[in-house]
């Protein structure tokens, strides 16, 4: 199934809500019978979902540096927390963690949104022998996850970084790169699905016109595709952005780390006095990835039943 | 509808005819990497490292090739993510095979001949040896501490110490001349060299108090300068000790005088024993077998972390698929009823511990576990229980990683069982009602079994997913607690991937990367083995052959 297709009765984004069916009223027995209980389940899961999110939450405004709070909004609230770490302090430098994981993020989401629709696109229009095994081929491969091989990564870039010092260890550009390479194959069988769903008529009408597989690529595929190669994209975010083993491995300079592991190491150094600190980076960290999950609920929820996996 | 794809699309036309900006980029791209791949190749050669200079020509070979030569035009395509697929995934896959068969490790990262170099260049200089005897001033700016000796006939050696256990270095000495000398009293002995000033003699006593000067040495083209006091020093000839005879594959020991050959035994594979059996560092890097794997099944020290590490991994994956499973299960069938209201709302919020980054909640997790400073013992305190010592007790901290993986999973799972809820005809309900059967019935006979047939390959792939959690495990307890009598560092959390990165990068003991590959090995062995099953299950191979 395609992301762009939803089952029949669902609410398209912008269309207008079909009128909401009225019920007869019901006695509270019976209310309690049929409604009444599930509330209740559901609101012991949403004490039980929200209870780390309420502290961390909690933890960040207040003042003292406490996670035994009895209150959950504290005495004397404040922001110094989000101020001190919006200051980037040399010994843990918040911010440049969060700008690096951003910047390695946006990077790697785009490159391997483009690199994945080439490839998809190429199995998915062009014929040519090897085709059949190669795109199994790129699937099988992807069954190991590539973190695993971190000793060999760790061995390679450190060979690489000899040879060209950018692309070596502890360099940013290294570590892009290293994940781009991991997750090319399943993208591209994704991408692939949603492009054999996209009418060969257009491109055999595109190509009469005088189109070039680059125009067709570009001008029509693309746009076309665009949807689903968003939600890939939100997911490669997210999963480059809470990637540890590789980064942990790969970078060591403390103003060069990724977000997950400056955090980490944070919390080895001074966790148990800077609470306060950790819990409101955790907000800042986390703050634009649940805006962005909660707006493309319906389109996220869709790619994982795709098979699409967040890390 | 006929195929047609079938033919290749003819862009022949306009390639050779075309030499628009597209061209001029993709020939700048290809000059560019080109360079690039000379200058490596370069110093690939220079270094020595043949394996990836052999890569390297065979890559640059190929992209040259497909965008150059004509009639490749789907290649033009993947190439750019193959190349980075084969460089950092299956590259790295295959390497981790070789190294799992060699004696990769802390002091034996090298390779034959530069660890024979290594040695050879080891000067030896004998502690008894007379030497000439040297006069010493001590010279200061700041914290940079300068020596000047003067020999009897006037000669000069100015530098920077060290002490005799530090490697020794080419750049210790500097010319006292050139940096300026000042010598105020005309004794003979500057007052100030650059911008070193001479100490007194009861400031070098203050010093001698922290500093052990007769520890110290100076390396210069003279020979090994040896501090003996704090007024004298002499300076000896430094002598090669070890010799390499290519022969007979010996490291013979000059002043020891014995014979240094190439270990046999487990330990001592890639490094030098001499006939006394001292181990000659540093080692090299040799393929040593099935040597990593046997020690695993047959060497106690790390048999028995090992098989409790497995057993946990595996206890863990399959608790935390069926906890989430059954919490998700349960909350989608809890949500459907199309007049229950505020469902949005709810589902809203089960999606925020699926969309908060694994690796922030889980620290605010480990704080809120905390044993003295938690919030999760002051809740139980609150109502009467004691505090609980949740990451220094085995079976408390995997209850707490357990409990995590439930919250952190749960999501998932009610998200996929809501999915595939709705994707079940409700005709088949209806006529089960019909025919009399109680909703306990309906989900036990009918709900749950096509449940399974859509999400079994969806389970397997989060087992497979927990059995490497990394970074809950990591994070959460970092493997903690340690069990305190194994031979290797590991603990009562560790699962396999996590003990693997702890032995091979991440131990205080050094890194023995050969047998955190080896695991690695049994690692990739177990998910080939679960991802046939999803396969399996999926039929998704049939699917590809079908679309393709």
């Amino acid at each position: 199934m395609a992301l762009s297709e939803r089952p029949a009765g669902r609410r398209l984004l912008g269309r207008p809500r079909a009128p909401k069916p009225t019920y007869p009223p019901m006695s509270f027995r019976k209310w309690w019978r049929t409604l009444g209980w599930r509330h209740v389940v559901l609101l012991v899961a949403v004490l039980f979902a929200l209870y780390p999110l309420a502290w961390m939450v909690s933890a960040s405004i207040n003042p003292i540096d406490t996670l035994s709070g009895a209150r959950l909004i504290p005495a004397g609230a404040s922001l110094d927390n989000y101020g001190q770490i919006l200051d980037n302090p040399p010994a843990s430098p918040f911010m440049s963690w969060l700008a690096t994981s951003w910047k390695i993020s946006l990077i790697v989401a785009l490159a391997n949104v483009l690199l994945g629709a080439m490839s998809a696109y190429a199995f998915s229009r062009f014929r040519f022998t090897g085709r059949r095994v190669g795109l199994l081929a790129m699937l099988l491969v992807q069954v190991f996850p590539q973190f695993l091989a971190f000793v060999a990564i760790f061995l390679i870039l450190d060979q690489m970084g000899d040879v060209v010092p950018s692309l070596g260890l502890d360099t940013h550009l290294g570590l892009i790169l290293v994940y781009l390479g991991g997750a090319i194959g399943f993208n591209t069988f994704l991408i692939k699905g949603f492009m054999d769903s996209v009418p060969l008529s257009l491109d055999e009408s595109a190509r009469v016109d005088g189109a070039t597989p680059t125009q067709i690529f570009w001008r029509i595929i693309l746009p076309l595709v665009r949807p689903a190669l968003a939600v890939i994209g939100v997911i490669a975010f997210v999963t480059a952005f809470s990637e540890f083993v590789l980064a942990r491995t790969l970078l060591t300079t403390v103003g060069n780390l990724t977000y997950a592991v400056g955090l980490q190491t944070f919390t080895l150094s001074e966790y148990a006095s800077r609470w306060g600190q950790l819990a409101a980076g955790a907000v800042i960290g986390s703050l634009p990835i649940v805006v962005t999950f909660l707006v493309f609920q319906r389109a996220i929820v869709s790619g994982l039943t795709q098979g699409a996996v967040k890390g | 509808m006929t195929d047609l794809r079938q033919r290749a699309p003819d862009t022949s036309v306009k390639d050779r005819t075309g030499y628009g900006t597209g061209w001029w980029l993709k020939m700048a791209g290809i000059a560019l990497l080109d360079a690039v791949a000379v200058w490596a190749a370069v110093v690939l050669v220079a270094d020595g490292a043949w394996l990836f200079l052999t890569g390297l020509v065979i890559g640059t070979l190929f992209v040259n090739w497909v965008y150059l030569w004509p009639r490749t035009m789907a290649l033009r395509w993947i190439t750019p993510g193959l190349v980075l697929m084969a460089v950092f995934l299956i590259i790295p896959i295959v390497y981790t095979f070789y190294i799992s068969f060699t004696n990769w490790a802390t002091g034996n990262v090298v390779q034959k001949p530069q660890a024979i170099a290594i040695i050879e260049n080891r000067s030896f200089v004998d502690p008894d040896a007379p030497g000439a005897l040297f006069d010493l001033y001590v010279y200061q700016d700041g914290d940079e501490l300068r020596l000047l000796l003067i020999g009897d006939d006037g000669a000069l050696v100015f530098g920077e110490p060290r002490l005799r256990s530090d490697e020794a270095r080419a750049d210790a000495t500097e010319d006292p001349v050139a940096l300026g000398i000042t010598d105020g009293d005309g004794d003979g002995v500057p007052e100030q060299i650059g911008p070193y000033r001479l100490l007194s003699r009861p400031q070098v006593f203050a010093l001698a108090n922290t500093l052990a000067f007769d520890q110290l040495v100076i390396d210069s083209d003279a020979g090994q300068v040896q501090i003996l006091g704090l007024s004298q020093g002499r300076v000896v000839q430094a002598t090669q000790r070890f010799r390499y005879d290519a022969a007979t594959d010996t490291m013979n020991d000059l002043v020891g005088d014995q014979a240094c050959r190439p270990g046999d035994t487990v330990s001592t594979r890639g490094n030098f024993v001499c006939e006394d059996g001292t181990e000659l560092d540093p080692g090299w890097v040799e393929t040593v077998g099935t040597i990593n794997y046997t020690s695993i099944l047959t060497n106690q020290a790390i048999r028995r972390p090992f098989l409790g590490v497995f057993t946990w991994n595996v206890v863990f994956a399959l608790v935390s698929v069926a906890s989430t499973f059954a919490l998700g299960l349960g909350l989608a069938l809890t949500m459907q009823h199309e007049r229950l209201r505020g469902r949005t709302l709810y589902r809203s919020i089960f999606i925020l511990p699926y969309a908060v980054p694994a690796f922030l909640s889980i620290l605010i997790w480990q704080g809120l576990f905390n044993a003295r400073f938690g919030q999760v013992n002051g809740m139980l305190e609150a109502v009467g229980i004691d505090p609980i010592a949740w990451f220094s007790d085995p079976t408390w901290a995997r209850t707490a990683v357990l409990l995590v993986n439930l919250w952190l999973g749960f999501p998932y799972m009610y998200l996929i069982c809501t999915g595939a809820l709705q994707a079940i005809p409700t005709d088949l309900i209806e006529a089960a009602r019909v025919d009399g059967a109680g909703p306990f019935t309906v989900f036990r006979r009918i709900t749950f079994p096509l449940l399974m047939v859509a999400l079994a390959p969806l389970l397997i792939g989060s087992f497979a997913f927990n059995f490497n959690n990394f970074v809950l495990i990591y994070l959460l307890t970092a493997g903690g607690p340690a069990i305190l009598d194994a031979a290797v560092p590991v603990g009562a959390t560790d699962i396999l991937i996590t003990f693997t990165f702890d032995l091979a990068v991440a131990s205080g003991a050094g890194n023995r990367f050969g047998l955190g590959a080896a695991i690695t090995v049994f690692i990739f062995i177990l998910v080939m083995v679960i991802s046939s099953l999803s396969f399996r299950y999926t039929k998704r191979l049939e699917n590809i052959y079908g679309a393709l």
